[in-house]
């Protein structure tokens, strides 16, 4: 009990000292059609902090594809509800060598009849790999196992799949999200959630948070949970997760 | 009276044998068409004919049969071995009593036969044997064609005094079978008396991979020693027992041991069969341990990018194979989830720092500070122990990392650091820029193209574990300035027979993200970490001829390792020229290395005489000298030792040959060699009749005939 009680006491100023080792994270800033992610943002950080080890820092900075900021950031994250419109081929070609480096990019839908962005998404999409399609995650896709294992769509809509991906490599450069990931966390004046999630709910809404974090989590381990020395437990959950629904 | 033959022998070459056919043919053909008389047509005939004939220098020759001696080689196995006592209690070895039984019977032999004395060895020996022939042969099979070769020698019988020890592992070669066929093996030491117990083969691979079990056969001979007990042990090295078996003795038995390579490289061992505690015959082996994949076990503290992108690199290497565990929730984390809905599994310390260790070869400690979960000095010491024997830690820094992390409370981790670590939390959320040192990372990744001027352009480093300073003998390798003074950004030291390497910058990822927009930089991420990484191994060199020594199946080979300009292993076609000499007693000799792969040239040995040698080897590519190598070995005086002779190999040798094999015991009983004396020609008078007067009478008479009988015709 003694030990259990220093250890938190250890944790607790582990984690007070690992606020000088942030992960950083940009927005991408492609106009007013891409509100973005900047208001909930520190509801999130508060979240994925509160359940994981990793500590995202508190800010979101916002970065165009004109500069070479981009690279300064392991992941970047676009959220919009229109087209923002084509980029140009020198804002391409970066971000196609930010992603063919390592970089990581997570795009979300916040339009519920948002066919205009999501043809953007795979329009841009194919321009950035032009030999990958963007596809529905399997459901034996790392991000899917990062940290929650998720086996049902959540969000603030039940519109696409639990998240497409463009695969390159091992890995998924860009995932994507047609259910809005981002509007379920933002309130209003009272604290309430502002917008509801259907059909499912509050469920759908908790659900649609576990997804994003393990976005988070997807893009610092990338397919770490896919390694042979979880599968056995991961297949054991799953059975016990899909048996219970 | 010896009876005489004559003989017509024609000493023509092909183009005047031409030429007398031609001459005749178009003679004939002119004379055919000719409308002289009949009789002066045969005149000019024979004319023709004779002078054909003389074309083709007629030689008569005057033969008389007599009868010669027939040859016989004595050839002996002046190797290693054959120095040694014939049988125990004597003060003879095998080449002295070869000498003595020549002495006793040289005078005889010569009567009956055309005596030719040869022994064969590596190297020569001009006092062995007086009159002898040197045969510069390592290997028994080689001796037949160095011997007709060098000495144009191939006598009616060939006797080979050998022990059958330094058995070749070469195929038989059937191309000179007619020399195997008129051989007889002497076998020296085969006395029925002699009680011995030999190794007589050690079957094991030669290459195994790490931690794999290897099996090693060890067949034993032995004679007199039917149902005695007997002890087979296997050692390493350093004479520590790995195994042992009990033996009820037989005249072959066959015992085998399975055991694992503990490090990359040549792992020795002794195989030893003794009798009451007393080893009556050793043998050692060699077996090239590789590491079939470096396994690298990689612990990270906290998820961040230096993870992803490292784990991403290590992941892409063929040759690694990586078990890596990340911790991604704190004990305090509230999940509000059911243990179904996480993906997470427990934290395996004991299998990672106890029960497991020994398999990894690196151990990656990322960010992790024990003291979060609870790891005592058990588990630190374990880590520690891990290294002493040989494996490697590298430590990636960050804020739960160093000093941030405690290290410096537990004396084993403070005391294994290649750097002190100042008193306080270390880590500083600083922005810095690696600076290269001279060292065998940084100047693999100069050989690779990145230079100083690579590092100006790399982006800075963001946060860093700041050390006090380096402790003795740490090599650092990358550097960083803050606040004026330099700082360790990668250091190395030993730590027993093991390596660690402390990186305290864990962004590296960012020289990876910004080769998207740094040519100049491309590569240098995967370059890095290879090199650091290799460097662990001990798998990077950048020296480039090595010069050593294995045992492979029983050969004993010297090796030479050559890599070309660009570090990869050089072939045939790299203009590599190798001279190597080996010097024993005072002579220096020439020694051939031949290639073997790509990297690699041989050389065979076999024990040569006692006493201490060496081997030097200078290696040049394209006229440049790039590198010279000397490698010494001592072999032991065995004059006094009686060493067993591998008799069921020259008996199996002479039955597959077609030769035979006579124990040494029946043979100085006096032995039969079955030889007729030869019946040869020899010439007496030799006569060349285009010279002969005879001819020049023939021919003269011939034109005068025809003169007489044209006047008569009225021709003239």
């Amino acid at each position: 009990m003694k030990g259990k009680i220093i250890l938190t006491v250890l944790l607790c100023l582990n984690v007070a000292m690992a606020a000088s080792q942030k992960f950083e994270v940009a927005e991408l800033n492609l106009g007013p059609q891409c509100p973005g992610a900047a208001d909930v943002y520190k509801d999130i950080v508060s979240y994925i902090s509160r359940k994981t080890s990793l500590i995202p820092s508190d800010t979101l900075p916002k970065v165009d594809l004109s500069t070479d900021a981009i690279f300064n950031y392991g992941m970047l994250l676009l959220s919009c509800n229109l087209s923002p419109g084509s980029l140009d081929y020198f804002s391409l070609l970066r971000l196609r060598k930010y992603l063919m480096s390592g970089g990581f990019l997570f795009i979300n839908n916040l339009s519920p009849a948002g066919e205009e962005f999501d043809d953007w998404v795979r329009r841009t999409a194919n321009l950035l790999f032009p030999m990958e399609n963007i596809r529905p995650v399997s459901e034996k896709h790392a991000v899917l196992r990062s940290f929650f294992l998720i086996n049902k769509r959540g969000g603030r809509f039940s519109i696409g799949p639990i998240l497409e991906s463009v695969n390159y490599g091992t890995k998924s450069p860009i995932i994507y999200s047609r259910n809005d990931i981002i509007s379920i966390w933002r309130k209003d004046s009272t604290g309430g959630y502002l917008y509801p999630c259907l059909p499912g709910g509050e469920d759908q809404r908790e659900i649609g948070k576990r997804i994003l974090l393990n976005i988070f989590i997807y893009s610092v381990t990338g397919t770490y949970k896919l390694d042979a020395v979880h599968q056995p437990y991961i297949i054991r959950k799953m059975r016990i997760l899909n048996g219970g629904n | 009276m010896e009876e005489i033959r004559r003989v017509i022998s024609f000493g023509s070459g092909d183009f005047f044998i031409f030429v007398s056919f031609i001459v005749f043919v178009l003679g004939c053909g002119a004379l055919k068409f000719s409308k002289i008389p009949v009789k002066i047509r045969l005149f000019r005939f024979f004319t023709l004919l004779i002078f054909s004939f003389l074309l083709l220098s007629p030689v008569l020759l005057k033969k008389r049969e007599i009868s010669k001696k027939p040859v016989l080689g004595l050839i002996l196995d002046a190797r290693y071995s054959m120095h040694s006592k014939e049988k125990p209690g004597t003060r003879f070895t095998k080449i002295g009593v070869f000498k003595k039984w020549l002495d006793s019977n040289r005078e005889k032999l010569e009567k009956k036969y055309d005596l030719k004395i040869f022994y064969f060895s590596a190297f020569g020996d001009e006092h062995i044997i007086e009159g002898a022939k040197h045969i510069a042969a390592d290997d028994i099979y080689d001796v037949p064609e160095k011997l007709i070769v060098n000495y144009g020698i191939n006598a009616d019988k060939f006797v080979f005094f050998t022990d059958g020890n330094n058995a070749t592992t070469k195929n038989f070669p059937h191309v000179l079978s007619q020399f195997w066929k008129k051989t007889v093996f002497v076998g020296m030491g085969d006395y029925p008396e002699v009680r011995w117990i030999r190794i007589e083969k050690i079957a094991y691979p030669s290459f195994a991979f790490m931690h794999m079990p290897v099996k090693i056969s060890v067949h034993i001979t032995s004679r007199g020693h039917d149902g005695e007990r007997a002890t087979l042990g296997i050692f390493d090295e350093s004479g520590g027992k790995v195994s042992e078996h009990a033996l009820e003795l037989s005249e072959n038995l066959i015992s085998s041991f399975t055991v694992r390579g503990r490090a990359p490289g040549e792992n020795i061992f002794d195989v030893c069969v003794s009798i009451n505690g007393k080893c009556k015959d050793r043998k050692r082996i060699a077996i090239d341990i590789k590491r079939e994949k470096t396994r690298v076990m990689y612990l990270c503290g906290r998820p961040d990018f230096e993870y992803s992108f490292l784990r991403d690199y290590l992941k892409s290497r063929e040759s690694i194979e990586l078990i890596s565990f990340n911790i991604l929730r704190d004990a305090a984390d509230v999940i509000n989830a059911r243990d179904a809905e996480i993906a997470l599994i427990p934290f395996p310390v004991n299998e990672i720092f106890l029960k497991d260790i020994s398999l990894f070869d690196i151990f990656i400690l990322h960010n992790f500070d024990f003291r979060r979960f609870n790891i005592g000095q058990t588990y630190i010491k374990s880590l520690e122990t891990f290294v002493k024997e040989g494996a490697s830690l590298l430590i990636i820094g960050g804020n739960a990392a160093f000093s941030s992390g405690g290290y410096g409370k537990s004396a084993i981790l403070a005391n294994m650091l290649p750097v002190v670590l100042s008193a306080k939390p270390d880590y500083r959320d600083v922005k810095v820029k690696a600076k290269p040192f001279p060292h065998p990372v940084t100047g693999f990744l100069k050989k690779a193209g990145y230079d100083e001027k690579t590092f100006e352009k790399l982006p800075r480093l963001e946060g860093v574990n700041v050390f006090v300073g380096a402790k003795k003998g740490t090599r650092i390798f990358l550097s960083f300035k803050l606040d004026g003074q330099e700082h360790i950004l990668a250091a190395e030291k030993k730590y027993g027979k093991g390596r660690i390497i402390v990186l305290p910058g864990p962004s590296t990822w960012r020289w990876k993200i910004k080769e998207g927009i740094l040519p100049q930089i491309s590569g240098f991420y995967d370059k890095f970490w290879q090199a650091v990484l290799d460097y662990l191994t001990g798998e990077m060199t950048l020296e480039r001829v090595k010069l050593f020594y294995r045992s492979d199946k029983g050969k004993h080979e010297v090796c030479l390792k050559v890599l070309d300009k660009f570090l990869n292993p050089a072939t045939d076609k790299s203009g590599i020229k190798i001279n190597a000499f080996a010097f024993h007693d005072g002579r220096k000799e020439k020694i051939n290395f031949t290639f073997a792969k790509p990297g690699l040239f041989v050389t065979e040995i076999s024990p040569w005489r006692a006493g201490k040698r060496s081997l030097t080897a200078s290696v040049y590519e394209s006229g440049r000298l790039i590198g010279r190598k000397k490698l010494k070995f001592k072999f032991a005086d065995i004059s006094g030792k009686y060493i067993p002779g591998n008799f069921a190999f020259i008996a199996s040798l002479a039955e597959r040959s077609g030769a035979k094999y006579v124990p040494f015991s029946k043979f100085q009983r006096g032995y039969e060699f079955q030889m007729k004396e030869k019946v040869a020609e020899i010439i007496v008078s030799k006569k060349d009749l285009l010279s002969s007067a005879a001819f020049f009478i023939i021919i003269i008479m011939l034109m005068a005939g025809e003169w007489i009988v044209a006047r008569l015709c009225g021709y003239l």
